[in-house]
């Protein structure tokens, strides 16, 4: 029996392993060579770009047909936000009713901010993967790097920083993950791009989707840290769905799983708790949408074996999405609704399964649409 | 693999050429351990900018393995790398690579820590020691033993499943 599992557990790696895919990227990659003149401790900014980056790269370039005041005066030129101008889609959000008046609420994607009116936005339309794509601060700023991606000062929308200067960078993607609902900016190493404009301090929020970083330079902190703050708490995120607990047993179709009622079984954790891990990177594997329900069950898997009979779990699901596929873990997007489908595009029923006694992630299914 | 490991070692040969013959499997080894075939060619790219900083590596140097430890530990530092940039937790994760090879033996291997995964690749692909595995990877042969040992308890059950 060792010897059977030893052989299926190398060719079931082997298997995997070959099925890796290695992207049309690979063609096109930069060489050591290449690399290594822009690196430094960002490398995570110098893939070329390739078709995820291309897909984000246009999902701004929508962004930036949506926000006419992006491209008013071309991708490199630094735009205040104060003057609003007709047709543009800076829209109030009720978030605008409670901002002070030198405040102004401003959409990006799937989202709002608020920000100080005075200050400048910037995008970067050239972007990688996911490269800076939004720059926000209370000078004057310009897209490093317009036409060609250059690495590292790319990250630089501005030489050097004046005193109590701030420059905010979104990075990663907002029109495909959400904010976590309670973000809280954290003291963080000076990055090499914040002290290459003569930062003295970095501010950093994780949100699931995308990372948030102030580079601020002193003497007076107070302020800008205050706006960086605000800016943050502003981000909405949606509301878990409250925990039920399944009344009629039923089976996930061709899944092996079957979902039972859990009697009078207590959790250990609440429904809020399992939803959190969707929010904690590495927490739990889940869609990019808030889940349809949070049920507590006793779980059955015939299939995998991969959790004991009779488990209780809280089971997130999400019906009817078309990502048939799970995140490394996120919330959905503010305020909604699963993706809408387009036709011919096949539908997909996910779940997610917590421990309900454990709190801990046991794995996510993802199966045809029922 | 090893001749053309052994070849470029040669101080003469490229860094190029090493990343033409390398970086292939990198990717698909560090998949395997992060589970994500975008974040594996991120790993994959920053191990060889190690290359490139310590270039050419000395001769006793084995390029695969090196590139292999190098590209591993900065797969186990993702989670403090998480922390520090969020998008990189945020990426979707397409298994459906995976999902339509063995989703069994994938789903299996999801319940084991990356570190575990690691060490479990480069003995049942690679087939290194426990020493070697425990030398590469900076903890004790004990930690390495308990791990694989681990692994086998929560895979064995899916092997099980799947010859019954």
């Amino acid at each position: 029996m060792t010897d059977r599992f030893d052989a299926w557990l190398e060719t079931g790696l082997r298997d995997l392993e070959a099925a890796v895919p290695l992207g049309d990227s690979m063609v096109g990659r930069l060489a050591p060579t290449e690399l290594v003149r822009v690196s430094g401790r960002r490398t995570r900014s110098l893939r070329p770009v390739g078709p995820l980056a291309l897909a984000i790269a246009l999902l701004i370039l929508v962004a930036a047909v949506l926000v006419p005041r992006f491209n008013a005066a071309g991708p490199a030129a630094s735009q205040s936000i104060a003057p609003s101008t007709g047709g543009s889609t800076v829209t109030p959000s009720p978030l605008s009713s409670a901002a002070v008046p030198d405040e102004r609420t401003i959409g990006l994607g799937p989202f709002s901010i608020v920000v100080p009116s005075s200050w400048h936005m910037v995008t970067h339309t050239v972007g990688t993967t996911p490269g800076p794509f939004i720059f926000l601060g209370n000078v004057a700023i310009a897209d490093p790097c317009p036409t060609k991606f250059l690495g590292v000062q790319c990250l630089r929308p501005l030489a050097e920083l004046p005193p109590d200067g701030i420059v905010v960078t979104f990075d990663g993607s907002t029109t495909t993950k959400l904010p976590n609902p309670t973000p809280i900016p954290t003291n963080e190493p000076l990055g090499s791009a914040c002290a290459g404009m003569a930062g003295e301090r970095e501010l950093a929020v994780l949100f699931q989707g995308f990372g948030v970083t102030a580079c601020l330079r002193g003497p007076d902190f107070a302020a800008n840290e205050a706006a960086f703050n605000r800016l943050v708490a502003s981000i909405p995120g949606p509301p878990p769905p409250a925990g039920t607990r399944v009344t009629v047993a039923f089976t996930i179709p061709e899944s092996g799983i079957t979902l039972s009622p859990p009697g009078d079984a207590v959790p250990a954790t609440s429904s809020d708790a399992a939803y959190e891990l969707c929010l904690t990177p590495g927490g739990a594997s889940c869609q990019p949408s808030p889940p349809t329900s949070i049920q507590l069950a006793l779980i059955t898997d015939t299939s995998s074996g991969l959790v004991k009979p009779g488990t209780l779990v809280w089971a997130m699901s999400w019906l009817g999405v078309t990502t048939c596929v799970f995140s490394g873990g996120g919330p959905g997007l503010p305020g909604s609704q699963a993706p809408v489908a387009t036709p011919g595009q096949p539908l997909c029923d996910a779940y997610t399964f917590v421990d309900a006694h454990s709190g801990k992630f046991i794995f996510g299914y993802a199966g045809p649409h029922h | 693999m090893e001749l053309a490991a052994k070849a470029l070692t040669d101080p003469a040969t490229s860094l190029d050429a090493a990343f033409r013959a390398h970086e292939p499997w990198l990717v698909r080894r560090l998949a395997l351990v992060v589970g994500d075939a975008e974040e594996a060619r991120d790993l994959a790219q920053q191990a060889f900018v190690r290359a490139a900083e310590h270039w050419p590596l000395p001769p006793e140097q084995d390029v695969a393995r090196w590139l292999a430890v190098v590209g591993l530990r900065l797969a186990l530092n993702e989670r403090r790398r998480r922390r520090r940039w969020g998008f990189l937790a945020i990426r979707e994760t397409d298994a459906s690579w995976a999902l339509d090879v063995n989703p069994d033996l994938w789903r299996g291997l999801r319940l084991l820590d990356p570190r575990t995964r690691a060490a479990l690749v480069l003995t049942v692909l690679d087939g290194y020691t426990q020493d070697e595995v425990a030398l590469a990877l900076g903890v004790p042969r004990g930690t390495v033993a308990s791990w694989l040992s681990r692994a086998r308890d929560r895979l064995r059950p899916v092997f099980e499943e799947r010859i019954r």
